[in-house]
């Protein structure tokens, strides 16, 4: 009997290894409820609202030492390895080696200077996904106590003055802020995250280009205008977001993952 | 305990192992499968140069209801842009656009260029759909290919090629209209966003894309 539960733990750990799937550790989701939501961003004539389903959201953003068991597991997103049209120049250039991350990255820090193509592969090998634009807005949307807090006095001016902070601060380990209405950490104040949908935001974020032959850049009515022009946190975010390239990286944006709500958790 | 008894007993335990090791097997080749099929989009990888777009290489289904790749659209030029099939503007004008495009080119280079068309919208732009669209803005030449991704990889496909596209939730979409010239590597050569009468700038890098190209013989030997 011995010798058959060692053959079954030989091959457990053999068929574990192959798939290269094995979850990563410390990953803990929140449930979100998702419904009609009001988006900063322009939705289709007469539909103010967009019907989000309900989903599940890391609660930290992804750190080093997560990111660092992914490399691992995964020799093609090494730093080094990805074509140069998956990552720029910068992919994980803080890291002391492509599989140690030295004295300059901490295991308790976000990662950075990952590409959407790289976020993406991290969440996919752990059968989850980017969350979407919406569904990020959504749970950044609560403070600690309220669902949607985006007209609460004080509530813009909070994330601004995080915008108004040097970049050149190390970034704290995550989880460091109080959880907020869904107990979920880190939203703002920490770092700027990836969105599955990065490139849907179509902010052009000149308005001198209304009016110009231009515009059929995007074919479609609303691409450049605000639902809430009042929201400039938001706005801030997405002009940020929408300069980006697939394979940008930077030392301040990182991403956490999400799932669809019904599925089991990873 | 008798003699035969214990013997049953051994030829029973034998028989569990045997079992356990045929199933180990089984799951062990389940397990490799992937890797074995991951291991043909590497090997072709090597081939592409660092700043190919076929790097990012999904399925794709076509007009046809032909399954093929992005990748395996290359060995050509090409101009790749991304569209719906029930788009009421910016779509016709691309289509038209492109026309507009083969019509400046001599009919020697004509032949050599690819035209792929991607639908953002391709849970409802199936190969019927794509195939009713072709037949009535007359691309049916086979240099045109019309063609859809799955959901995730639409998006994928969109941001390797600097593309912008968000679902307005009517059923219409923004989406930028770029046309990108790709050489027969996956390597971005021009982008245009104008629409109408081409800008010439891009016309002239397309001739000399066309220009430049090997003897047919050469682009066989490497694909």
């Amino acid at each position: 009997v011995r010798e058959i539960i060692t053959t079954l733990l030989v091959c457990f750990v053999l068929a574990g290894v192959a798939n290269g799937s094995e979850p990563i550790d410390g990953t803990v989701q929140a449930r979100i409820a998702g419904g009609d939501w009001r988006s900063i961003l322009p939705t289709g004539k007469g539909k103010p609202r967009v019907r989000v389903a309900p989903f599940r959201l890391d609660r930290t953003p992804v750190t080093n030492a997560q990111f660092l068991a992914f490399v691992r597991q995964n020799p093609e997103w090494r730093r080094g390895q990805p074509p140069a049209v998956m990552v720029d120049a910068g992919y994980l250039k803080h890291w002391q080696s492509a599989t140690q991350l030295g004295l300059t990255a901490e295991s308790d820090q976000p990662v950075t200077e990952v590409s959407w193509f790289a976020a993406r592969a991290f969440c996919e090998a752990r059968g989850a996904r980017l969350p979407t634009w919406y569904e990020w807005e959504i749970a950044a949307a609560a403070d600690e106590s309220e669902k949607d807090a985006r007209n609460r006095p004080g509530w813009q001016q909070r994330i601004l003055g995080w915008y108004a902070r040097p970049s050149s601060h190390a970034l704290v380990r995550v989880g460091t802020e109080p959880p907020n209405f869904y107990g979920v950490h880190d939203l703002h104040g920490l770092v700027w995250e990836w969105v599955e949908d990065f490139n849907a935001l179509m902010m052009s974020g000149d308005s001198r280009e209304r009016g110009d032959p231009d515009q059929l850049k995007f074919c479609g009515s609303g691409a450049m205008a605000f639902e809430d022009p009042g929201d400039y946190a938001l706005a801030m975010r997405l002009a940020l977001l929408s300069s980006l390239e697939a394979k940008s990286t930077t030392k301040n944006l990182g991403f956490r993952c999400a799932s669809d709500d019904g599925e089991e958790g990873p | 305990v008798s003699f035969s008894s214990q013997g049953f007993a051994r030829a029973e335990r034998r028989r569990v192992a045997l079992a356990a090791m045929v199933q180990c097997l089984l799951w062990l080749t389940a397990s490799f499968a992937p890797l074995a099929g991951a291991a043909s989009p590497a090997t072709q990888r090597a081939i592409w140069p660092a700043d190919s777009l076929f790097h990012v290489d999904p399925p794709l289904e076509t007009a046809a209801g032909r399954s093929t790749s992005f990748a395996a659209t290359g060995g050509r030029v090409q101009i790749v842009t991304m569209f719906y099939a029930s788009c009421p503007m910016a779509c016709p004008l691309t289509i038209e656009t492109l026309k507009n495009v083969e019509a400046q080119l001599p009919v020697a280079e004509r032949a050599e260029l690819g035209i792929l068309m991607v639908s953002v919208d391709p849970e409802r732009d199936t190969p019927a759909a794509l195939n009713a669209l072709a037949t009535k803005r007359r691309v049916t030449d086979s240099r045109w290919t019309l063609a859809r991704a799955s959901v995730a990889d639409t998006r994928k496909l969109a941001a390797v090629l600097g593309i912008q596209y968000r679902a307005m939730g009517t059923g219409d979409f923004d989406h930028s209209s770029t046309l990108v010239l790709l050489d027969r590597h996956g390597r971005v050569l021009a982008r245009s966003n104008k629409l109408g009468v081409p800008d010439p700038a891009f016309i002239t890098t397309v001739r000399k894309a066309l220009d430049i190209q090997p003897p047919r013989t050469a682009i066989e030997k490497e694909s």
